[in-house]
C-alpha cells in the first residue's frame, strides 16, 4: 500500500487508478424515509453528472485502521468499515425472521389448540377406546398420525399456491430448498403441537365412561364479581378450561404484540424500527404487509378461538339445554358465548399491548407517541376480533334445544 | 287467563312421534288434566314416555299433534323466545343430574335462570336466592361449588333453582333417581312441602 497524490496514481495505473469513491452525505443521524429520498437525490445527481456508477451503502463508518507506509512507518487512516452493508442486510433479515418466527409461533399455537380441541371434542370416544382395549401408545400414535397428514397436506397445498402466486405475479421462483423446507418445518411444527394434546389423550381414562353424569371438577376460582352476571359467568366459563383459554389468549396475544408494535414504529419512527433484540440487530421498515401478516395472525387467533368454543359445545349441552331450559332466550344464550369471545380477545389484547409496548421500549427506551391510543386499539382490535369468531360458536350454541337437558346418555 | 280454578296443566289427545329411521310413538293419544296445587307423579317403565310427557308440558318439545295447556296458554302455538319467556314466568325444572352448572356456586346456580334479566325484576335477585337457599336448609353453602356438595345437596340447589322465578309448576324428571334412598326421601319430602308452601 502507498499513500500518494491522484496525478501520481494516474501515472502509475492509468484509469484504473481509482476503483471507488466515498462520498458520505451529511446531516443524516437516522434513516428516516426524507433522508433516504435526499440520499437517492444525491446519488442520481452524482450518476448524471459523472455518469459513474452509484451504490448506496447505508450507514458506513469509517474505522481507525494502522497502516503501515513505507518509509514513514505506522499512519492511522480513516478505512471504511467492511461489511457495513452487509451486517444491515443481515439486521433487515433478522426482522424478517422475526416476524416469520412470530407468524409461525402462533401457526404452532393453532394446531395445538386444534389438536387440543379434537381431544376434548373426542373425549368419551377415546375413553371408550380405552375400555375395548386399546393401548395409550395407539392412541397416541392415532392423534399425532391425524394431524400429520392433516399438516402435510396442507403444506404441500400451501407450498403449491406459493409457486402458483410467484409464477402469476411473475416473482423469482422461490428456490426447491424453501419449497420442500418451509413445508417440512410446518409438518415439524405440526408435531410439535400436536404433542401434548395427544398426550393428554393417551392419558384419557376408561373410568370416563362409567362417571355417569358427575359434575366436573370446577378448577381455579378467580374474580367473580359479587351478584354475578352475564360478564362475570362468561370469564368462569373461560375459567373452566384455563389452560386453554392461556393459549387462545396468547395467539391473540402475539397477534397483538405485532400490531402494537408495528402501530408505534409507524406513529413515532416514521416506520423504521431499528435496534439490538436480545444481541440481535434488528431492522425493519414497518409496510403494508406487515399489517397484513398482522391481520393473519389475527385470522389464525380468530380461528383458534372459534374452534375452542365449538369443541366446548360438545361438552356444554346440557348446560346450554339447561339455560334455554330455564328461560334464557336464544339472543341472551348467544351473548354469553359473545361475552366469552369478547373476553378471550381483550385478554390477548391486553397481554399483547404490554408485549408490545415492551418490544418497542426495549428498543427505545421510551414509551411511544400516542402511547393510550395505540394501547386502546391493541385491546380493542382482538376485542373485536373476539366476538366476530364467536359469532359462529354463538349461533350453532344458543340453538342447542333446551330438550337436551334431559338426555343423560 | 288463568285463575286459581282453572287446571294448571291440560293435555289433548297428544301425540308425539319421532322419526328417527322408522317411527316410533312416544305418546299416543294421550289426555291429562292436573288442577293447581295437586302433587301428580308419573310412573312407567323406562321407555314408557314420561320424560317426553314431561318435556311436552314443560315447553322443551312440541308435540306432533295435539294440544298442552299450561296455566291457561295454548303452548303449542308458542314459538322460539316466547317459549323462553313463558318457561321462565311460569314453570321451575328439577332434573335427575341435578344439572348445575360446575363453575358457579350453589348461589350463583340458584341465580342462574333469571341472571341475564336481573334488572328487569322488582326484587334482589341475589337476596331471593339467599332466602331459597335457606329455605332449603344450605344457608351455609351459599359459597360452595357443586362439587363440594353431596349429592342431596345439590339436588336442593337444584329445587331452590326452580323456586327462583316463583313458577306456578314445577316438573321434577326421577328427581331422586341419583339420590341415595335417605336424601332421596328427603328431596320428596321437601317437594312436598313446597307444594303447600
Amino acid at each position: 500500500m502507498i499513500l500518494t497524490t491522484l496525478e501520481a496514481a494516474h501515472t502509475l495505473a492509468g484509469e484504473d487508478s481509482i476503483s471507488a469513491v466515498r462520498v458520505r452525505v451529511g446531516g443524516i443521524d437516522q434513516l428516516t424515509p426524507a433522508a433516504q429520498r435526499k440520499i437517492e437525490t444525491i446519488a442520481s445527481e452524482i450518476a448524471r453528472h459523472t455518469g459513474l456508477t452509484v451504490d448506496v451503502m447505508i450507514g458506513s463508518s469509517p474505522r481507525r485502521v494502522l497502516v503501515r507506509v513505507p518509509e514513514i512507518g505506522y499512519v492511522e487512516e480513516g478505512w471504511i468499515q467492511k461489511g457495513v452493508n452487509v451486517s444491515y442486510a443481515q439486521g433487515l433479515q433478522s426482522g424478517h425472521w422475526l416476524l416469520l418466527a412470530t407468524l409461525l409461533g402462533i401457526g404452532g399455537i393453532f394446531t395445538l389448540d386444534v389438536a387440543w380441541a379434537d381431544v376434548t371434542a373426542r373425549y368419551r370416544t377415546i375413553a371408550l377406546q380405552k375400555a375395548l382395549g386399546w393401548r395409550s401408545r395407539t392412541v397416541f400414535a392415532q392423534l399425532l398420525g391425524q394431524v400429520l397428514i392433516v399438516g402435510a397436506v396442507a403444506s404441500a397445498l400451501g407450498a403449491l399456491a406459493a409457486w402458483v402466486v410467484a409464477q402469476a405475479l411473475k416473482w423469482q421462483t422461490p428456490p426447491i430448498a424453501l419449497l420442500i423446507g418451509v413445508p417440512l418445518a410446518v409438518i415439524g411444527l405440526c408435531i410439535a403441537g400436536s404433542f401434548y394434546p395427544a398426550w393428554l389423550a393417551s392419558r384419557v381414562p376408561p373410568i370416563v365412561l362409567l362417571q355417569h353424569g358427575e359434575v366436573r371438577s370446577a378448577g381455579a376460582r378467580l374474580g367473580m364479581m359479587a351478584g354475578g352476571g352475564m360478564g362475570s359467568y362468561a370469564w368462569r366459563s373461560l375459567l373452566r378450561r384455563p389452560s386453554r383459554t392461556a393459549l387462545t389468549a396468547l395467539a391473540a396475544a402475539l397477534a397483538s404484540a405485532l400490531l402494537v408494535l408495528s402501530l408505534s414504529v409507524t406513529l413515532a419512527r416514521q416506520g423504521l424500527l431499528s435496534g439490538t433484540l436480545l444481541g440481535e440487530f434488528l431492522l425493519i421498515r414497518i409496510e403494508r404487509f406487515h399489517y397484513v401478516l398482522v391481520g393473519i395472525g389475527l385470522a389464525l387467533a380468530a380461528l383458534a378461538a372459534a374452534n375452542a368454543q365449538l369443541s366446548g359445545l360438545i361438552e356444554r349441552q346440557r348446560e346450554i339445554g339447561l339455560l334455554r331450559a330455564v328461560g334464557w332466550r336464544t339472543r341472551t344464550a348467544a351473548q354469553l358465548f359473545l361475552s366469552e369471545g369478547a373476553l378471550l380477545g381483550a385478554l390477548g389484547g391486553v397481554i399483547g399491548t404490554v408485549l408490545g409496548g415492551l418490544l418497542f421500549f426495549s428498543f427505545y427506551g421510551s414509551l411511544p407517541t400516542f402511547v393510550a391510543g395505540i394501547a386502546l386499539v391493541g385491546i380493542a382490535v382482538p376485542s373485536v376480533v373476539g366476538v366476530l369468531s364467536s359469532i359462529y360458536p354463538a349461533r350453532i350454541g344458543a340453538r342447542v334445544p333446551p330438550a337436551e337437558v334431559m338426555r343423560y346418555e | 287467563m288463568s285463575s286459581l280454578a282453572s287446571p294448571i296443566v291440560q293435555i289433548e289427545a297428544v301425540v308425539k312421534s319421532y322419526a328417527n329411521g322408522a317411527s316410533v310413538r312416544a305418546l299416543d293419544g294421550v289426555s291429562l288434566t292436573i288442577a293447581r296445587e295437586e302433587f301428580v307423579a308419573v310412573q312407567g317403565r323406562s321407555g314408557s314416555g314420561k320424560t317426553t310427557l314431561l318435556n311436552l308440558i314443560g315447553t322443551l318439545d312440541q308435540p306432533t299433534s295435539g294440544r298442552v295447556i299450561v296455566s291457561g296458554t295454548d303452548v303449542t302455538r308458542l314459538t322460539g323466545d316466547a317459549l323462553a319467556d313463558f318457561r321462565r314466568a311460569h314453570i321451575g325444572f328439577v332434573f335427575q343430574m341435578f344439572n348445575l352448572v360446575a363453575t358457579l356456586t350453589a348461589l350463583e346456580n340458584v341465580m342462574l335462570p333469571l341472571l341475564p334479566y336481573q334488572r328487569r325484576l322488582k326484587f334482589n335477585l341475589q337476596a331471593r336466592a339467599r332466602e331459597l337457599l335457606s329455605e332449603v336448609g344450605l344457608a351455609s353453602r351459599l359459597q360452595h361449588l357443586p362439587g363440594q356438595l353431596s349429592g342431596g345437596e345439590q339436588q336442593r340447589v337444584a329445587i331452590a333453582r326452580a323456586l327462583i322465578n316463583g313458577p306456578e309448576l314445577i316438573l321434577a324428571d326421577e328427581p331422586t333417581g341419583n339420590l341415595d334412598s335417605h336424601s332421596g326421601a328427603e328431596t320428596l319430602r321437601l317437594l312436598q312441602r313446597l307444594n303447600r308452601w
